[in-house]
């Protein structure tokens, strides 16, 4: 018994020894937010340090480009497969002009992490919705429209580009504040209800528990805790880089910082239980929208029908096809996404 | 005054009075014969099960309890080894070991609780991390044991001693380079609340099922599933 005693004592010795961190030190596990790292570029908007990045001339067409999700970040859309994927601190990167950035020779061109997401702050339960996102995209287009007109000849429209449930964003924002924006272009937008849903091919995780990231995610919530936001982001990019919907072509490289767990949770099911109205003030939109779709998510998840009553929530729209793309359309085909956005928005 | 208004209520109330002292003497009364649970066996010591199900992933777990021969402070006692897979995976990859040892703390007729205190390993190796880790836990169960069907309820604390990460070269590369590989402290454990219901075949093979769900020692769910479930055979010998 005395021997039993001793080993016990001696483990918990041993373990206590060790040179250990807290498990919630920031930079621990995930890169660390605005809050946490002064180095980060950012925009203060309504009061919470988002983390944001312009390229271009200041005076050019304003064109703001909304992350995925939700709980993204944008560092795809500014990266490049087998180039480079983007430092979160701009004075480390080695490359420019990588993926969307290719745009910066005629717009003037806005990134940002929404509130909860990507590495911008985080928030406790319940403490972001819906209408915070479009408020605060609603005050980063009259702070550069503000400085436009401060410091430009003339004060240049505003357009967005809204990637997944960027796309969802994007129109919600068209929905309520249709005289703000030009033009909207969409990737391969969050079904703007229920109905919508319906219409897509989707193979959820759930119904792949056979795979295994699937186990990797479950098995890894008894490893590391998700008791606080560093743990809950980490143990989420179990489950960000795996083939969830695989009729959406997830590529195995695709790049980001860090997600946001929460949001990506609690902003979904939020919108989904309220359906969330991002449709009905569209018809005064007075601007054109694009519809983009990667060939491959077409082909599998989104057919013809779903896309036609997708447009037909808009005044004017169009479709196009983005070859060799799924749903991650601007990581996997950059090139051909810049030149139709340069095509729509010219 | 109508006759009939007043024996009703009557009938229905010594219904429910005698419905009431059977139940309670089949449960805590009744003469204890072959009860269904490991513990409350006198003759056959040995116990082998196999456990199947979500918690909170796909797992396969072999466990062999034996009943020690001598008592603690009057109480039967056994001791068991458990070996965890993840089935899916490929083996090694989501694996854990662990010795329990387990105690009969009361007994009133029908009604038992038990506890089982336990220590393990486990290892997951996945394309973000390979992680590692020593827990201890311990888990309560109170229920009505019958001779062929038992009914109980589970309470376990699960509580990561230490855990150790080391991150692969896709997570440093593709997502955050400045990861920390290494031991961590103040991980956590978990909490598991449920309902375990068990049936005999005979006097030796059992079936089982067990629901639950489960939260961080904080207070948040553990996983995005809802519930866990699994079910369980065994046999005694």
């Amino acid at each position: 018994m005395k021997y039993i005693f001793l080993i016990v004592l001696l483990t918990c010795l041993s373990l206590t020894s060790c040179d250990r961190k807290k498990v919630d030190t920031p930079g621990i596990l995930v890169h660390p937010t605005t809050d946490q790292d002064a180095k980060l570029p950012r925009l203060v908007v309504n009061g919470i340090p988002l983390h944001l990045e312009t390229y271009g001339d200041p005076c050019n067409p304003i064109l703001i480009c909304l992350h995925g999700g939700p709980g993204f970040d944008y560092k795809a859309m500014i990266s490049e497969s087998g180039i480079e994927n983007a430092s979160a601190y701009p004075d480390e990167r080695l490359r420019s002009n990588l993926g969307l950035t290719r745009l910066a020779d005629e717009y003037y061109l806005v990134f940002y992490d929404r509130r909860g997401s990507g590495l911008s702050p985080r928030f406790g339960a319940g403490k972001v919705t819906m209408e915070d996102q479009i408020n605060d995209l609603d005050v980063i287009v009259d702070h550069f429209r503000s400085e436009q007109a401060g410091s430009c000849s003339q004060n240049r429209e505003v357009g967005l580009f809204g990637w997944s449930f960027g796309g969802y964003l994007a129109t919600a924002y068209a929905n309520q504040y249709p005289e703000k924006i030009r033009d909207l272009a969409l990737y391969e937008p969050r079904p703007f209800n229920n109905g919508l849903f319906d219409m897509l091919t989707l193979t959820s995780p759930m119904q792949q528990l056979g795979e295994d990231y699937v186990d990797e995610v479950f098995s890894g919530n008894t490893y590391v805790i998700n008791n606080d936001h560093e743990t809950m982001d980490y143990q989420w990019a179990v489950g960000a880089t795996g083939d969830f919907f695989p009729e959406f072509h997830n590529p195995a490289d695709l790049p980001f910082w860090r997600v946001g767990f929460r949001v990506n949770q609690e902003i979904d099911i939020d919108v989904r239980k309220r359906d969330f109205d991002v449709t009905s003030g569209l018809g005064a939109f007075a601007g054109n929208t694009l519809l983009l779709f990667g060939e491959l998510s077409a082909r599998d998840a989104a057919s013809t029908e779903y896309i036609e009553a997708l447009g037909a929530y808009f005044p004017r729209y169009e479709s196009t096809l983005i070859e060799d793309a799924g749903h991650f359309g601007p990581w996997d085909n950059p090139i051909d996404v810049v030149d139709a956005l340069r095509n729509f928005f010219n | 005054m109508n006759l009939h208004t007043i024996y009703q209520p009557i009938q229905r109330a010594r219904l429910k009075f005698c419905s009431l002292l059977a139940f309670w003497f089949l449960i805590t009364v009744a003469p204890v014969s072959a009860q269904s649970h490991f513990l409350l066996q006198s003759e056959k010591l040995n116990q082998v099960g196999v456990e199947f199900g979500l918690q909170p992933s796909p797992i396969l777990r072999i466990q062999y309890g034996r009943q020690l021969p001598w008592k603690l402070a009057s109480r039967t006692q056994a001791v068991g080894l458990s070996l965890q897979i993840g089935p899916t995976r490929a083996l090694g990859d989501n694996i854990g070991l662990a010795a329990n040892w387990e105690l009969l703390l009361a007994q009133k007729g029908r009604f038992a609780v038990f506890n089982r205190l336990h220590a393990g390993y486990a290892q997951l190796d996945g394309h973000i991390y390979q992680a590692r880790k020593i827990v201890v836990g311990d888990e309560v169960t109170a229920g009505f044991y019958w001779d062929r069907i038992s009914v109980a309820a589970v309470l376990e604390y699960q509580h990561n001693l230490a855990v150790h990460l080391t991150h692969s070269d896709f997570y440093l590369e593709t997502i955050y380079p400045g990861a920390r590989d290494g031991w961590l402290s103040g991980v956590g454990g978990y909490v598991e609340a449920g309902i375990q219901g068990t049936y005999w075949i005979g006097q030796r093979y059992q079936v089982g099922l067990e629901i639950s769900k489960a939260w961080t020692n904080r207070g948040e769910a553990l996983s995005i599933l809802p519930i866990h479930a699994v079910v369980r055979a065994g046999v005694l010998f």
